[in-house]
């Protein structure tokens, strides 16, 4: 191929690249952008805690562990909350985490609509970690890293 | 979402019946979804107080764009490391379709950016994706066992 032909094919190149990654950190921040802008106007456990009035009256699932359970009601540890939550036919998840499908009322009360234990679920993880070491060993067995990017092994 | 040996073992499935030579290409496509999406994890657990969130990577269009960046890195045809890597992030998406949620609560954000609604065949709860590891465990050695036969016949 002629010098100028290179030249301008490596330009296009290092162009399209360029492009692309303006793409994904466009897409990237508009969705972190949008999802801070929408924070404060959609159901959310913090926006309901602080304001159980304006964004009460929403089912939605939220993902932990009951932590302890009563006569009728239990405490749901949601990660950032322990939620008190009324009707207590919820048994713990074994060595796993529970999915809650959770009514939060505008007088403040959160009602357990239904759940779903994700029993031994964290074999899942432990599992996932061993996927993690078999595709480590099945990419340094066919790619090499250099400065230029990773070779044929 | 099924564990990431079912989502590996699953590319290496397809790569195996399309005959790709460069399996960890579809193997890297197949992990790399959940990967990026885990950083959200690391930040809550570390409590770094960034506010970004990077579960936009597991959908259609940021793995499709994200694929062809990453195959950049690879002195190969980026063309083919682009499609391999394209095929493993597509049969990592349509293996989380099968998650079950509670309803309209979770799912593959499919149409993102154009929408952020998600979307769920409801097939089967994140902890029965054992049945799914066995499953596509044996549906690979089938594949072996057939393309071994196959070419010693050949």
């Amino acid at each position: 191929m002629p010098f100028p032909l290179l030249e301008m094919r490596g330009v296009l190149v290092k162009a399209w690249y360029s492009l692309l990654l303006v793409l994904i950190v466009f897409l990237f921040l508009y969705s972190n952008v949008y999802g801070a802008y929408v924070s404060d106007k959609i159901f959310s456990i913090d926006n309901y805690l602080r304001e159980p009035q304006k964004y009460g009256g929403n089912k939605a699932q939220v993902f932990g562990k009951a932590v302890s359970i009563g006569k009728d009601y239990f405490y749901f540890d949601a990660g950032q909350h322990t939620l008190r939550v009324s009707g207590a036919n919820i048994e713990k998840s074994a060595f796993g985490e529970s999915v809650a499908l959770l009514y939060f009322r505008k007088d403040g009360i959160i009602e357990l609509a239904d759940y779903h234990n994700y029993s031994y679920n964290y074999l899942i993880y432990i599992i996932s970690f061993f996927a993690v070491a078999v595709f480590a060993f099945l990419f340094f067995k066919e790619w090499k890293p250099t400065y230029r990017g990773f070779k044929d092994a | 979402m099924p564990d990431l040996m079912s989502h590996l073992v699953i590319g290496l499935i397809l790569a195996e019946i399309f005959n790709i030579r460069k399996k960890s290409l579809v193997a890297l496509g197949a992990i790399m979804p959940d990967l990026i999406a885990k950083i959200d994890l690391l930040v809550f657990h570390l409590n770094a107080g960034i506010p970004l969130s990077f579960v936009h990577f597991h959908t259609p269009v940021m793995g499709f764009l994200a694929a062809i960046f990453l195959a950049r890195f690879f002195r190969y045809s980026q063309v083919k490391a682009s499609l391999f890597i394209i095929l493993g992030v597509m049969s990592h998406l349509a293996a989380d379709l099968a998650i079950k949620h509670f309803s309209g609560s979770g799912g593959v954000y499919l149409l993102f950016p154009f929408s952020v609604k998600p979307y769920s065949l409801g097939l089967i709860w994140p902890e029965q994706s054992f049945y799914t590891l066995i499953l596509s465990v044996l549906v690979y050695a089938f594949v072996k066992i057939v393309k071994r036969n196959y070419s010693k016949s050949h």
